[in-house]
């Protein structure tokens, strides 16, 4: 069953693409006593190892633990913080949001012309993002910049809760539930060498990855996400992605990746066989740090399996606990008959 | 300052039409230092503070209701379909709101992701009518608990930025806060005049409460207290005020001449920065409460506030106090002739 302690503690955490500290910390901390070693490399990768000394092929997990989020670029005469978006966010989630700034997580606002002042041109248009600013309620630039130094990380100020029977809402779902997953795998006993890979910068061009598996390189790996679903209103079947609470997301082929055949033809009976519900990802679109993983060295045969998750990229995405849970089973299961 | 009172008052939920929520709150407040306290039928809440020799009555006003969106309709997969007049549809995707129904609940408003949109329609607001709230329920679960009409509100997260604060609904929980202070700081010296604080109700929709309960109280004069634009970088300054450098006080056809001087001679008397803003219409509960009856002398003075009508509204508290001891001294400097004044040229 889920660790929903772990999953609060994990999307809570600030970890904005290359500022994925608060997130290590806490993984480090998760699975220090089950590895027999744990690493961080060059850009910040925490590699934990398992069985190093067993003989056999090499199994890794992997997830992401950066999250999208803002960067401070400039700020004003008049105290006012501009941003650029680390990651792909939508321009139109971003105003009267609530936001954390940097280390010491100073709260901030995202303002927006009161409907009062707009014209009947204002009402109608997304505010692009360039046009958007941050009030931490300073009065002033140099106020402003003792505070929050250009470049500081920004993420959104969403707390973890449930809403509803299985239904919790949050951010960085993406590629949070996938760390939980890991660290949980991680926690149980394995005849093989096992590596899990948690990576930095994702979002910004799955650039952790692109070294993760250089210094101990996998036979097999499986990438593990919080995925885009869009079944919602007004979207036709086949464009919906994946539906949430239809169980863990197996991925065929995505923009960067064809997951290996015979691999995912295993996952799928292992599924069958303990009647685990799964979906297939609809929409041949989007990477994963697998697409980075299955080039490293002489190759890494991949697979990718995934969390249904609405609204990723948002200040708040939502989910059910019984598609995590059936993701966790899926892939524990898999790893049994390996 | 009772921050802990602003706090509390901007933190519950009262979108127009369920102003009854906040009158508890009201009565446990002012109850001990009030002559006599009273829930209205219209949704207002009034708080009688007794003068000497109390021929007159002078009427603060500040609204309780808040702006929220109403139930319109249940998806067949169980997500609902909302509808407001007053707030801008920009800020919802990607908000938390509660849900009033049978009990509270909370959900998301979600957005469609782009990759399923073309480049125009990521350059749009997306219209009301095609937004959604996601409470992760099927349509038989959510139609339990809620039914159309329900209202939607927004959540809160009462903030301390550096120098000011953030919360939904400072539009006008403020006012009514700086009403509850000045009523207080009213027990150190009795006024001439008696001093009704309105706690109005569906000032964002149809002013009933400014309307029908100044009928009911029949003041002599009036000031409506409530917030106004605060400056910031995507706002003309010439619509906008200047958040620390104190009250907003409204100037224009609809404002009485005599009560204004009075306020802008108070401020000065007592050195208080004051901010001008003119116009034709406040576009407050002052613009009701005039035409109530045989007329009522009636101004506005305001907080400048920044993104008015969305969950992170942005105050300083600074201003706050300047209000509060502004009218808590127009108040106490009232006399007989400033009420010769009133009454000779009306």
């Amino acid at each position: 069953m889920a660790n929903i302690e772990l999953i609060e503690k994990l999307s809570n955490a600030f970890g904005v693409s290359g500022y994925e500290h608060d997130v290590r910390d806490i993984l480090k901390r998760e699975v220090r006593e089950y590895a027999d070693k744990v690493e961080v490399d060059v850009l910040g990768n925490l590699i934990a190892l398992k069985n190093i000394q067993k003989k056999g092929h090499m199994v890794a997990l992997n997830a992401h633990m950066d999250e999208v989020g803002l960067i401070v670029d400039y700020i004003e005469d008049d105290g006012f913080l501009r941003f650029k978006k680390v990651g792909g966010i939508d321009d139109r989630v971003l105003p009267g949001k609530r936001v954390l700034i940097g280390k010491s997580k100073i709260p901030g606002v995202i303002g927006i012309k009161a409907i009062h002042l707009q014209s009947k041109e204002d009402e109608k248009k997304a505010v692009p993002s360039k046009n958007l600013y941050i009030d931490i309620g300073a009065k002033n630039r140099e106020e402003a910049e003792k505070i929050v130094p250009l470049s500081t990380p920004v993420v959104f100020k969403t707390k973890f809760e449930k809403i509803s029977r299985s239904v919790y809402i949050g951010k960085a779902f993406d590629d949070r539930l996938g760390c939980a997953i890991a660290a949980e795998l991680l926690k149980k006993d394995y005849n093989f060498p096992l590596m899990v890979l948690f990576t930095t910068k994702e979002e910004i061009g799955l650039r952790g990855a692109a070294v993760g598996t250089y210094k101990y390189t996998p036979d097999i790996s499986i990438t593990i996400e919080g995925t885009i679903s869009a079944d919602l209103p007004e979207v036709k079947d086949h464009l919906k992605c994946t539906k949430i609470k239809k169980g863990p997301v197996i991925t065929i082929k995505d923009s960067g990746v064809i997951t290996d055949n015979d691999l995912r033809e295993k996952l799928i009976s292992v599924a069958k066989r303990k009647k685990i519900p799964y979906q297939f990802k609809q929409v041949i679109a989007g990477g994963t740090d697998s697409y980075r993983i299955q080039l490293s060295k002489r190759g890494v045969k991949v697979l990718t399996v995934a969390v249904p998750v609405r609204y990723i990229h948002s200040p708040v995405s939502l989910f059910n606990i019984e598609d995590y849970d059936n993701t966790l089973k899926l892939i524990g299961e898999f790893l049994k008959i390996l | 300052m009772d921050e802990a009172l602003l706090r509390r008052l901007t933190d519950m939920s009262a979108v127009s039409g369920e102003e009854e929520k906040l009158h508890h709150l009201l009565e446990s407040k002012l109850s001990s230092f009030v002559e006599k306290t009273n829930s209205l039928k219209n949704g207002s809440f009034y708080a009688l503070k007794k003068g000497s020799p109390g021929k007159c009555t002078l009427m603060l006003d500040a609204h309780i209701d808040e702006v929220g969106a109403f139930v319109t309709g249940v998806t067949k997969e169980g997500f609902l379909r909302i509808h407001s007049c007053s707030i801008d549809k920009k800020i919802l995707p990607g908000a938390i709101v509660f849900i009033h129904g049978k009990e509270t609940i909370k959900g998301v408003i979600g957005l469609k992701p782009y990759h399923l949109e073309t480049p125009e329609e990521i350059k749009k607001a997306v219209p009301m009518d095609k937004l959604f709230v996601d409470c992760g329920m099927s349509k038989e679960d959510i139609e339990k608990i809620v039914r159309i009409g329900d209202t939607v509100s927004f959540t809160t997260d009462f903030l301390h930025l550096q120098n000011f604060i953030s919360n939904k609904s400072i539009d006008d929980r403020v006012g009514v806060y700086v009403i509850v202070e000045v009523l207080r700081n009213l027990k150190r010296k009795t006024p001439v005049v008696n001093v009704v604080g309105h706690f109005a109700s569906q000032e964002e929709v149809t002013g009933l409460g400014a309307i029908t309960s100044t009928y009911y109280l029949k003041p002599d004069f009036a000031i409506a207290i409530d917030v106004t634009h605060g400056t910031s970088p995507d706002v003309f300054k010439r619509d906008a005020f200047e958040l620390g450098k104190g009250p907003v006080v409204f100037l224009g056809p609809g404002i009485d001449s005599v009560v204004l001087r009075k306020i802008v001679d108070t401020a000065k008397k007592y050195n208080i920065p004051i901010q001008k803003e003119v116009d034709i219409s406040s576009g407050t509960d002052q613009v009701e409460i005039q035409i109530v009856g045989k007329g009522i002398p009636s101004v506005v003075v305001s907080v400048a506030e920044r993104y008015m009508h969305t969950p992170v509204e942005v105050i300083d508290m600074e201003d706050v106090q300047k209000i509060i001891n502004l009218l808590t001294l127009f108040i106490e400097d009232l006399d007989e002739q400033f009420m010769e004044a009133l009454y000779g040229e009306h």
